[in-house]
């Protein structure tokens, strides 16, 4: 004897499901959830992706004035990651110093 | 098997190599015709070949052997259904019945239908539906026919027929007028036919159609199409302010809604069950005569199955504006594939979870069609005291606020 047929909407839900990566940990269940893909066509502003977290389309339409203040920005802010770079350097240097030392004294006892 | 195909294919292509221009027209018109009682109508301003396409179909099944009603106002009961045989009533005092040739021809046609009077109208809604008249308390069953009809919406003696006589016709195509090029291929095409009509030759017969439409009556679509349908339509239709049943309409119906920015407020009156059957008609006749049908041509038949028997809130191009909703609900298909919507619901309908019933909850809240589905389940949670009421969604979304 066969199993009777499934409802169709049933049939559907299960092949929906069948497609789905879930987890269970513990008495939860986790969805992996994919980004939808998106059909824009025409250009998205910068400054609504940007300041608002619009959903970009495949092009984006920037003033020439926010590129050069883009510009600015960036340079800034790898001037900063230089400066934090060379000062987490001299603190590893001196963190490995500070090992080192507490090492020797302890040996030294 | 084949040449049922080929049948099929030789009559689209004669009409094509005679009806300059709207390809997709003929097409959709040809695919219509593989499905029993097909009924189809064509909308154009004056002068588009409303007339004449609707000829070369017929001519192109059924030879001389059909039956075009003119539209007029004056078109009676018994020229459209039957009348009564007037000596038998007067010497025996019997009934009888005489039908009409319209109604006992295979093959029929309404040329203007606006102009056909409410009352005439009427009496072929039930024809149009269930393949059989009734005059006088008697019956006659048709059994399989196939009607075209042709009306210009813009004729100054035209009748506003309700939309329950628009939502008979199976589909319903737009004749557009023809470019420059193919103005050229008209001229030409005028020179060496004569008449475009009376060339037309009857390439299938009657038997050949109804036995393409036996199989493709057995093709069998797949379960992802099937759902690619039923949700379209369900989007077109959903409401949770009971719009079919609300005398305010959107937008004013929409004001203050959670879903004012979905689908649903677009449209004023949603299309019925029977575009969704006509639908699995024109995927079946897809399939069956070009062996595959995609989501694709859900997207592309779509318009012709809903432009005539639904009301949009925009309605000064309602086939621009709806191809436009229905590019809007595709995208909303992706976000329900991407948020795993339906996997939820499944699960959910197995046993109540309250991590995937929170996430159900959020997710009901972008997509009225899914909030419905949760809402269901919800009665039953509450009753096995899972859930509190106040907990449920439709007390949070207040769906019952606008009923």
């Amino acid at each position: 004897m066969g199993s009777p047929p499934l409802d169709p909407f049933e049939e559907f839900l299960r092949r929906e499901s069948s497609k789905v990566r879930a987890r269970r940990i513990g008495a939860a269940t986790f969805i992996e959830e994919e980004q939808p893909t998106r059909h824009h066509q025409l250009p998205t502003d910068f400054i609504d992706a940007f300041l608002l977290r619009a959903e970009p389309g495949e092009h984006v339409v920037v003033e020439k004035g926010f590129i050069r203040e883009l510009r600015y920005r960036i340079e800034e802010l790898e001037g900063e990651v230089r400066r934090l770079r060379r000062r987490n350097l001299a603190l590893q240097a001196a963190l490995v110093a500070a090992v080192t030392s507490l090492i020797l004294v302890l040996i030294a006892r | 098997m084949g040449d049922l195909r080929a049948g099929i294919r030789k009559l689209e292509e004669e009409v094509k190599g005679r009806f300059v221009g709207n390809d997709e027209a003929v097409r959709v018109l040809t695919l219509n015709l593989l499905h029993e009682r097909a009924t189809a109508l064509i909308r154009a301003p004056r002068g588009r070949g409303k007339s004449t396409l609707m000829l070369l179909l017929l001519k192109g099944i059924f030879g001389d052997d059909f039956v075009v009603l003119s539209g007029a106002s004056e078109v009676k009961r018994g020229e459209v259904v039957a009348r009564l045989h007037i000596p038998s009533l007067e010497k025996e005092g019997v009934e009888r019945v005489i039908w009409s040739a319209f109604v006992k021809a295979k093959g029929k046609g309404i040329d203007e239908a606006n102009r056909l009077n409410p009352y005439t109208a009427s009496n072929i809604y039930h024809l149009l539906q269930f393949g059989e008249v009734w005059a006088y308390g008697q019956r006659y069953v048709l059994g399989d026919f196939v009607l075209f009809a042709n009306e210009n919406p813009a004729d100054p003696t035209t009748f506003i027929h309700p939309p329950p006589f628009y939502d008979r016709f199976d589909v319903c195509v737009h004749l557009t007028s023809l470019p420059l090029s193919d103005k050229f291929r008209l001229q030409k095409l005028v020179e060496s036919y004569g008449s475009l009509v009376d060339s037309m030759p009857q390439v299938i017969d009657f038997d050949t159609l109804q036995e393409a439409r036996r199989e493709v009556r057995e093709v069998e679509l797949d379960t992802d199409l099937v759902a690619t349908v039923n949700v379209l339509i369900r989007d077109l239709q959903v409401c949770v302010r009971g719009r079919d049943s609300s005398r305010v309409k959107p937008p004013a119906l929409c004001e203050g809604c959670h879903f004012v920015h979905g689908v649903c407020s677009s449209i004023r009156d949603g299309p019925s069950e029977r575009a969704t059957l006509v639908l699995y008609s024109l995927l079946k006749a897809k399939a069956w005569l070009e062996g595959k049908v995609t989501e694709d041509d859900v997207y592309s038949l779509a318009p012709y199955v809903l432009v005539h028997r639904i009301e949009l809130v925009k309605q000064d191009n309602p086939l621009s504006e709806l191809r436009k909703i229905l590019s809007k609900q595709r995208e909303l298909n992706e976000e329900r594939r991407a948020r795993k919507q339906w996997a939820i619901l499944s699960s959910l309908r197995k046993s109540f979870s309250r991590e995937l019933y929170k996430l159900a909850g959020e997710i009901a809240v972008e997509d009225p069609v899914f909030a419905e589905e949760v809402v269901k389940l919800e009665q039953g949670w509450v009753s096995a005291g899972l859930l509190k009421p106040e907990e449920t969604l439709s007390a949070r979304l207040m769906l019952d606020a606008g009923r």
